[in-house]
């Protein structure tokens, strides 16, 4: 079946032929909508004469009456037309299917090896006639109900190729054979990021809940897996989930209506006969010392049987990932494929109270005054220069382009920046991009006692509207006219003999040096950022496109005017932050090594 | 109570509200953030309709006389067509103004990344092999040149490691080892760029903190 | 001609827009008056977003989901901020006052509970990430960089510990340079499939 899903161009996860929208990423793939199945091997194809050419093979076996027909991966004896008269001589007491996939079984595994990873939990099972007859009793009626509800639900599939909504008729089938809820008239929910990665109710796809997060992880290793495999899973730890899905697709081809039928009664009638991995696992780590005699006429007895098991385990993984895709089939919606964070927990708790307890701790007994660096950054001594530099009467455009929440980090050093504009009697221009600016300017005013600081006028259209500033020429007679009247008296760019910036975010940097630093005299924009910007800032910086930056408390503490700074932060409290900070990432190290030592251990006991 | 000391328990209240995340996402924080939400929303608008849509478009289209007037009209006429956006079945109008601004954009960001970046940065890559720059005193200066290298390989080696992340090789074996080589390395490099990132925003929400928890203090202080 | 449309009002504004600016001497003034109007454009575009967002909300409310609580606070809340605005006028000072007092505690709330998660994250990276040359290379440098923050070296103050403080330093501007250059990269081919007509006009 794989080889009839599609990949995506995007994010190369598989999706059905059908899907008019990649569901990992929401792609569209509307350019590729068309059916699958040329045949490029040269193989014979598995298309009987007369049906539709490339029509992909599960939705033709939809089409079948007898669901209980093809269920393993075509072979050479497969290729035959669908209809045509079953050659191999089958038991009569075998159900013609389960003889394929015993057989099928055979082929995959000549060496038994799915068999013996598996053989220490039929411990309690040594009456094979016993189990064998109540598996296939139980798969016979599986088999027989599935193909009554099928031919049911079939008479009511229309006749035509496309109903009224224009859906195909094969697509129609397929949705009479998956009923979904939210076909129903109601209104349509939005999907929830983890909505498609949930089980269908009352499925078993033999997968604890355990074992997927490993899988995620990339820390799986199937039970009796060389350990070598282990670093190839480990490679794709990083990967999305949708690699998972790639991961988990067992390479058999299944009956899918079927298997929707069994998924339900399955777990009523026979509960005890499914085989989950960890189960088998962890049987086999608990009594590895069974003798080795027992062991061996376990693994004959259980020799039939456990194919069939682990095949019907591959088929539920199979249909459910087809469930996945065709439930998420003509959904616009994007869906992501990453876990939420695990939230809550004792842990995270404690360890938000301890960074909060010790910042609290440290700011009550007392506050540190911020140390003036003894070496300071090259960039922050060149913004200083820079500002040493200038002359009374000297133009100096201040533009506050940052968002409340860095405002701490920030409006400590745009403080002392203005003080000493102040004390040297340049003309200070104030203008703010971002709506906040307009009250930002206010508690900057209050705050520091920055009376004389001008009132802050926006600039409509942010960067657009500073553009517009760097392209001012009052001669032209096209802009007197456009803008004689439009509230704001222009100003150009090159009027100022500084320009400084505040802002707070790496976009916004980014923009300030791609659409203005370019029509502005060398050195002549300055910066002032948070801490976390300091990255950013040093690669404009160092490719002489800034004429320099503070970028947080320690670049703002090499300035003198600094006196209001030591109250609103405290250093003491600042390092107690830093140290609580080392801690759990070295702690987060150890329990890495550790947790890999014992898996290593395990791995070796095994 | 005075109006300074009602505002400082409002902000008290907030400020507790959004720390109670720590116990777990809860109704306090949620109201928190809707309220957030919502005032920041509210505010945009009333700043956007007084001073940027009042001040540009209708006021000069009441002061404007003349040939000045036609180059109000085209901009009123996008604006409109924008505005019908909210209606849902007039939603397909907008459809135009809105390609004039991705044009707009388009264009700056093609002018822009060239010249405001990739020049730029290319170039601060090769001018470090200036000869001025590698020497000192006539001598060559090894510190210099190590760094120009190491800048030079490090820069090709991230954006093989950067292709590599983005793009979905499907080399032959023998490129793909080569460049999972050179990707290794170009991932230390990122992996320090982002730690280096990691502790600077950190630092910043450290100080975020601080301040909040210094601030609440004072507060507290001046109640009592 | 769905699609025409659109793509031929992207295409020539974006010509138009690139003819401004390579020769902005003899084109910059209508240049000037295209970003006017983009301005006006794009404020009316966040306007409507708004709009939007206040009728999701209010839908809501008359539907009676169960997060309609959220919605009211929403409504009255944004109603409240909005007509403040509009009636007192933005430039008001306890118009500003109030919109300041609520919002940057918030903010700066956010910001700050931003550490107490980053926190937890820390011992959680290399639990879910695992090992790779990029993680080991993240925790190392992440814990230099909290080492140096701390001021305990510099105190120090010694010359050889400087220098190799400030090399150190120096070290994130390599992969930050990478990382700009490919994002730049990024942003060109987007921009130029977008004046090619690939993402215009699409439902």
């Amino acid at each position: 079946m794989t080889e009839e899903l599609r990949d995506c161009p995007h994010c190369g996860n598989k999706n059905l032929p059908t899907a008019s929208r990649c569901v990992h990423c929401g792609l569209e793939l509307e350019e590729f909508f068309s059916f699958e199945g040329q045949n490029d091997s040269g193989e014979v194809p598995l298309v009987p004469p007369g049906e539709e050419e490339g029509l992909p093979e599960l939705l033709r076996d939809l089409q079948q009456p007898d669901l209980g027909g093809i269920f393993g991966e075509p072979k050479e004896g497969d290729t035959r037309p669908i209809g045509e008269e079953e050659q191999k001589t089958v038991s009569p007491a075998v159900p013609e299917w389960l003889s394929r996939v015993r057989e099928r079984a055979k082929v995959e595994y000549p060496s038994g090896d799915p068999i013996r990873k598996t053989g220490a939990i039929e411990t309690g099972k040594t009456d094979r006639d016993r189990v064998s007859q109540e598996f296939d009793a139980w798969i016979a009626r599986l088999q027989e109900s599935a193909r009554r509800e099928a031919m049911l639900k079939a008479k009511a599939v229309r006749s035509s190729g496309l109903n009224e909504e224009g859906v195909p008729d094969w697509l129609q089938r397929v949705r009479e054979l998956h009923p979904k809820p939210e076909e129903r008239p109601t209104e349509e929910v939005p999907l929830k990021a983890d909505e498609a990665d949930e089980e269908p109710k009352g499925w078993d796809s033999g997968w604890s809940e355990e074992d997927l997060e490993k899988l995620r992880r990339g820390e799986y290793q199937e039970p009796g897996k060389p350990a070598s495999d282990h670093s190839e899973i480990e490679e794709t730890a990083d990967s999305d989930e949708s690699d998972l899905a790639e991961a988990e697709e067992p390479p058999v081809e299944h009956q899918i209506a079927e298997l929707d039928e069994e998924s339900a009664a399955g777990d009523r009638i026979e509960p005890d006969i499914s085989v989950k991995p960890e189960e088998t696992a962890e049987v086999a780590e608990s009594e590895p010392a069974e003798s080795e005699c027992e062991a061996v006429s376990e693994k004959k007895e259980t020799e039939d049987l456990q194919p069939d098991l682990l095949l019907l385990k591959s088929q539920y993984e199979r249909a459910n990932l087809l469930k996945q895709l065709i439930n998420q089939e003509g959904k616009a919606s994007f869906t992501p494929r990453i876990n939420p964070p695990a939230r809550g927990g004792a842990a995270q708790i404690i360890l938000a109270l301890l960074m909060l307890i010790g910042v609290i701790g440290a700011v009550l007994i007392g506050d540190a005054v911020w140390p003036r660096p003894a070496v300071p950054a090259l960039a922050a001594a060149a913004f200083k220069q820079s500002l040493e530099n200038l002359k009374p009467g000297d133009k100096v455009l201040v533009v506050l382009d940052y968002q409340p929440a860095a405002s701490a980090d920030i409006e400590p050093g745009v403080t002392a920046v203005f003080r000493t504009l102040q004390e040297k009697k340049v003309e200070i221009t104030l203008r703010t991009t971002q709506p906040t600016g307009l009250w930002l300017a206010d508690s900057l005013r209050s705050g520091s006692s920055l009376e004389t600081l001008p009132e802050p006028r926006l600039i409509p259209g942010g960067l657009l509207g500073m553009l517009k500033w760097a392209h001012y020429s009052p001669t032209n007679p096209v802009i007197r006219a456009a803008t004689s009247d439009s509230g704001e008296t222009m100003l150009s760019l090159h009027d100022f003999t500084r320009v400084l910036v505040v802002t707070d975010a790496s976009l916004s940097i980014a923009s300030w040096m791609e659409q203005v630093s370019h029509w502005l005299p060398p050195n002549s924009l300055l910066m002032i950022t948070p801490s976390q910007e300091a990255v950013t800032l040093s690669v404009y910086y160092d490719s002489g496109q800034l004429g320099g930056y503070l970028a947080g408390m320690s670049d703002f503490a090499s300035f003198d005017k600094l006196s209001a700074l030591n109250a609103q932060v405290s250093y003491r409290a600042y390092q107690v932050g830093l140290l609580i900070m080392i801690m759990l990432l070295l702690l987060g190290f150890v329990v890495k090594a550790d947790d890999d030592a014992n898996r290593k251990q395990k791995l070796e006991a095994k | 109570m005075s109006a300074d000391i009602l505002l400082g328990l409002v902000g008290l209240i907030l400020t507790l509200m959004v720390f109670s995340y720590i116990f777990g996402d809860n109704l306090f924080f949620r109201v928190a953030l809707t309220i957030l939400a919502a005032v920041s929303a509210g505010y945009t608008a009333a700043v956007l309709i007084t001073k940027v849509i009042i001040p540009l478009l209708i006021h000069p289209l009441g002061a404007t006389r003349g040939a000045a007037l036609l180059w109000m009209v085209f901009p009123l006429l996008l604006a409109v067509l924008v505005g019908l956006m909210i209606f849902p079945r007039l939603s397909k109008l907008g459809k135009i103004p809105l390609s004039f601004l991705v044009g707009v954009f388009a264009a700056l960001t093609i002018f822009g990344v060239v010249r405001g970046t990739l020049t730029p940065q290319l170039l601060a890559v090769i001018n470090r092999f200036s000869p001025e720059l590698l020497q000192n005193a006539g001598l060559p200066d090894w510190a210099r040149i190590v760094w120009a290298v190491m800048v030079l390989l490090g820069v090709i080696a991230v954006l093989l490691a950067y292709q590599h992340y983005t793009h979905k090789r499907k080399a032959d074996e023998a490129h793909a080892s080569l460049l999972d080589g050179v990707g290794s390395i170009g991932q230390i490099f990122v992996g320090i760029t982002l730690g280096a990132t990691f502790v600077m925003i950190f630092s910043t929400a450290l100080v975020a903190l601080i301040s909040r928890v210094v601030w609440i203090k004072d507060f507290l202080a001046g109640l009592l | 001609m769905k699609r025409i449309i659109p793509l031929f009002v992207a295409t020539l504004t974006s010509f138009f827009v690139l003819a401004g600016l390579i020769w902005p001497v003899s084109l910059g003034g209508y240049l000037n008056i295209v970003l006017d109007w983009a301005i006006i454009v794009g404020a009316m575009a966040l306007l409507v977003a708004i709009a939007h967002l206040f009728l999701a909300q209010w839908r809501k409310i008359a539907r009676g989901n169960r997060s309609s609580f959220y919605s009211l606070v929403f409504v009255i809340v944004f109603l409240l901020s909005l007509g403040g605005g509009l009636v007192m006028g933005v430039d008001d000072p306890e118009y500003r006052l109030w919109i300041s007092s609520i919002q940057k505690p918030l903010e700066v709330s956010l910001l700050g509970l931003a550490a107490v998660v980053m926190a937890g994250a820390g011992v959680q990276f290399y639990r879910t990430r695992g090992w790779s040359p990029l993680t080991v290379a993240f925790g190392v440098s992440a814990l230099v960089f909290l080492v140096i923050d701390l001021g305990f070296l510099q105190v120090l103050n010694s010359p050889p510990v400087n220098a190799i403080i400030k090399t150190l330093q120096m070290l994130p501007l390599i992969g930050a340079r990478g990382l700009l250059i490919g994002m730049s990269f990024g942003a060109l081919i987007v921009a130029l499939k977008a004046l090619t007509g690939e993402g215009v006009g699409n439902d």
